[in-house]
């Protein structure tokens, strides 16, 4: 089993606990400061996801602009229609358009 | 209430077949095989823990595996709050595909047969989207001019999710973000993304304390 497969099972197990132990035990699970924990870190989580898979060191300028610039054209659309997938789609369309832009028509 | 619940899932299927396919293809962007992307949507069927899971695959695996699945902690919280609302009689079953938007979707419901019709239609559309996307990938990726607008996708999720769960817990997410940021500016990213979702709820807990006095 390759490195990949063994996380991609791991990651399966851990989820699907994740999702099943507590409709099994259900009264066991019943606690507000568990609840605020995971609630504040899911949060952080997904914002530390964001912001390493943003940024990139050393800064090319060129690079984060055009990514910034596709993530309002993220926003815009989210706040629009309010659905996930269309919005990641606009995004790599937007970044995409800006990338070949800059490529054909450097600053 | 089956054929309610596939009803029901028609805007989670529209909105998880782009996500899917963009899965797929950054997955064999990054290095993953054809099989083990689609076996990923298979076996863990959750958006975000995948893309965490391929993205962080390179740099540790402890963190690839401990992060998707700290990601997921607060299927914990959805656990809870649906076994409450209805009865349910087969969780081994009906928690395999209790996704954010299953669970959103399922506030409405009254009976565990509709969660089983979103879930079905759901996973398919996720792993039909996979598939798509790891079958085209490669068409995709030959012109490499794709590939940053692909690998950018990853951000577009994490910031379309991270918009759409902010609501009052700004500070949650300008903690995470602040902790992550800087142990990526040293070099220890892994480490920094880790901690940042150990520490932040404790940091954000006493902020709320330190006001409230």
């Amino acid at each position: 089993m390759s490195t990949h497969h063994l996380a991609i099972v791991l990651v399966a197990i851990g989820t699907y606990l994740a999702r099943f132990l507590p409709m099994r035990f259900n009264e066991k699970f019943k606690s507000k400061w568990l609840d605020e924990f995971l609630t504040y870190s899911s949060v952080a989580l997904i914002s530390a996801l964001f912001v390493t898979s943003l940024v990139s060191f050393p800064v090319k300028p060129i690079d984060l602009s055009v990514s910034i610039a596709a993530l309002i054209f993220v926003f815009i659309s989210y706040k629009k229609w309010r659905n996930l997938g269309l919005s990641v789609l606009v995004g790599i369309v937007v970044h995409l358009i800006f990338s070949l832009s800059m490529r054909l028509y450097p600053l | 209430m089956f054929k309610r619940g596939l009803i029901a899932s028609v805007p989670i299927v529209i909105g998880y077949i782009p996500v899917a396919i963009t899965f797929g293809v950054s997955a064999v962007a990054i290095g993953f095989g054809r099989v083990e992307a689609v076996l990923a949507s298979m076996l863990i069927f959750a958006g975000a823990s995948q893309f965490a899971l391929i993205s962080l695959i390179s740099k540790s695996f402890v963190d690839a595996v401990i992060i998707p699945i700290m990601l997921n902690l607060r299927h914990v919280v959805y656990g809870c709050i649906i076994s409450q609302r209805i009865n349910i009689r087969k969780p081994i079953l009906t928690a395999f595909g209790l996704t954010d938007e299953v669970f959103a979707t399922s506030l409405n419901a009254n009976d565990e047969k509709f969660i089983w019709g979103l879930e079905v239609c759901a996973y398919l559309s996720w792993v039909l989207g996979t598939l798509i996307g790891v079958l085209c990938g490669a068409v995709l990726l030959s012109y490499t001019g794709f590939a940053p607008s692909l690998v950018f996708s990853l951000t577009a999720l994490f910031f379309v999710l991270l918009i759409s769960n902010i609501k009052g817990k700004m500070l949650a997410a300008l903690v995470g973000g602040v902790t992550a940021f800087v142990f990526h500016y040293f070099g220890y990213t892994s480490m920094g993304i880790l901690i940042a979702g150990l520490v932040t709820p404790i940091v954000v807990k006493v902020c709320q304390r330190i006001t409230w006095q």
